[in-house]
């Protein structure tokens, strides 16, 4: 049996060439593809402003109150893009959002 | 002349105390912590053990050095910087000193033998016969009164000064306010946006299809669970109940949020692949 011939690798030297749009390189957009991709969630119910003076001086047991009314809509977001609102309720003994807007992205 | 004395006593106390409160309070937290679990009498062993292995090291002479120091006829370095960082580590080894070390000794392993604040309920063996009220004093008081033997040097009515425990803790009861320094005076009214968040479990990219009006998407954070309060750069600020006022949405402040705390975090950490439960009203 020959014993098989070793030589050093001789790789080509690349260079960028124009693209041609009809050769362009695309994926499919397709969802498929990242269905299983995990993206973080999270919903923004409501905010206020504060002084360092007062944040300082919060005790436990201290109200704040918050700009937003109670029936107001709150917002979901993906990756801390906003991607819908909807009203807060409450499904058993958790929270729970109820969509009610899908944001444009 | 009595009072000149007070009160160049009770400055080198302050002073002592900016640097020598910080070290040994880490230092004795994390003891605390560590042993927790133990009954006191075990700590209390653990923690003379602690210090028989300070004492001895690898000194070939270390036996004879650990039974001098144990009865207190000299104040061993390696102990001091243990105990007291590099605060006390000029302490002179006079009898004074020794007698001052004792002092803040018994204050220190009666403070390390205390349950730490925030643990589990003791049981019948566990701290079962806390300290009394002396053995319960911060061991700040008389780390103090050590390191303002220190500070002073060998002035003699100063030291006599210094000795008088009682006099000191009184001065110390009352602790100065902590001054703002005109840094801090000019941001006080400067003001910080703060959110409320509701964390929610991560969910696919094929999930987000079925997000559309009606969809209802359910966390699993209880009703009567706190929610954070944070703003951009710390979004887990503090936790707090949610409620309302004059129909305004309003939280009631719980506690500073300062790890991972509530269940719905903690599964949520453990099951990244978990998506929320959505239904169709």
């Amino acid at each position: 049996m020959n014993s098989p011939v070793i030589e050093d690798l001789a790789l080509a030297e690349l260079s960028e060439q124009p693209a041609d749009a009809a050769a362009e390189l695309r994926l499919p957009r397709d969802l498929d593809l990242i269905r299983h991709v995990q993206v973080a969630l999270s919903a923004r119910l409501g905010s206020t402003e504060i002084s360092i003076e007062k944040l300082y001086s919060l005790r436990a047991g201290d109200v704040l109150a918050l700009r937003e009314q109670v029936s107001e809509l709150v917002t979901l977001f993906v990756e801390n893009r906003a991607v819908a609102r909807g009203l807060l309720v409450a499904v058993d003994d958790c929270l729970g959002i109820e969509i009610t807007e899908i944001l444009p992205t | 002349m009595r009072y000149l004395y007070r009160y160049a006593g009770v400055r080198r106390l302050e002073y002592a105390r900016r640097h020598v409160d910080d070290a040994l309070a880490g230092w004795s937290a994390d003891w605390r912590v560590d042993h927790a679990n133990e009954p006191v009498q075990a700590r209390w062993q653990v923690a003379d053990a602690a210090t028989v292995d300070c004492l001895a090291g690898d000194d070939p002479a270390g036996l004879e050095r650990m039974d001098d120091t144990l009865y207190l006829r000299t104040a061993a370095a390696a102990w001091r910087r243990a105990v007291f960082g590099s605060a006390a580590s000029g302490l002179p080894d006079d009898p004074l000193a020794c007698a001052l070390l004792a002092q803040a000794r018994a204050a220190l392993v009666s403070a390390l033998a205390r349950k730490p604040a925030g643990s589990a309920p003791a049981d019948a063996n566990t701290n079962a016969n806390a300290p009394t009220s002396a053995a319960q004093r911060p061991v700040a008081g008389r780390a103090w009164l050590y390191a303002g033997l220190f500070h002073a040097g060998r002035d003699e009515p100063f030291l006599q000064l210094l000795l008088d425990a009682r006099r000191f803790d009184a001065a110390l009861a009352t602790p100065p306010p902590v001054a703002l320094t005109p840094r801090a005076l000019a941001v006080r009214n400067a003001t910080l946006p703060l959110t409320l968040q509701l964390p929610l479990d991560s969910v696919s990219a094929a999930d987000l299809q079925h997000l559309r009006p009606g969809v209802i998407v359910q966390s699993r954070h209880r009703l009567d669970e706190p929610l954070l309060l944070g703003c951009d750069t710390q979004p887990r600020l503090l936790r707090a109940f949610l409620g309302q006022r004059k129909g305004r949405l309003a939280v009631r402040l719980d506690s500073v949020a300062a790890a991972r705390t509530t269940a719905t975090e903690s599964a949520s950490a453990a099951s990244p692949s978990s998506t929320p439960e959505t239904a169709r009203r």
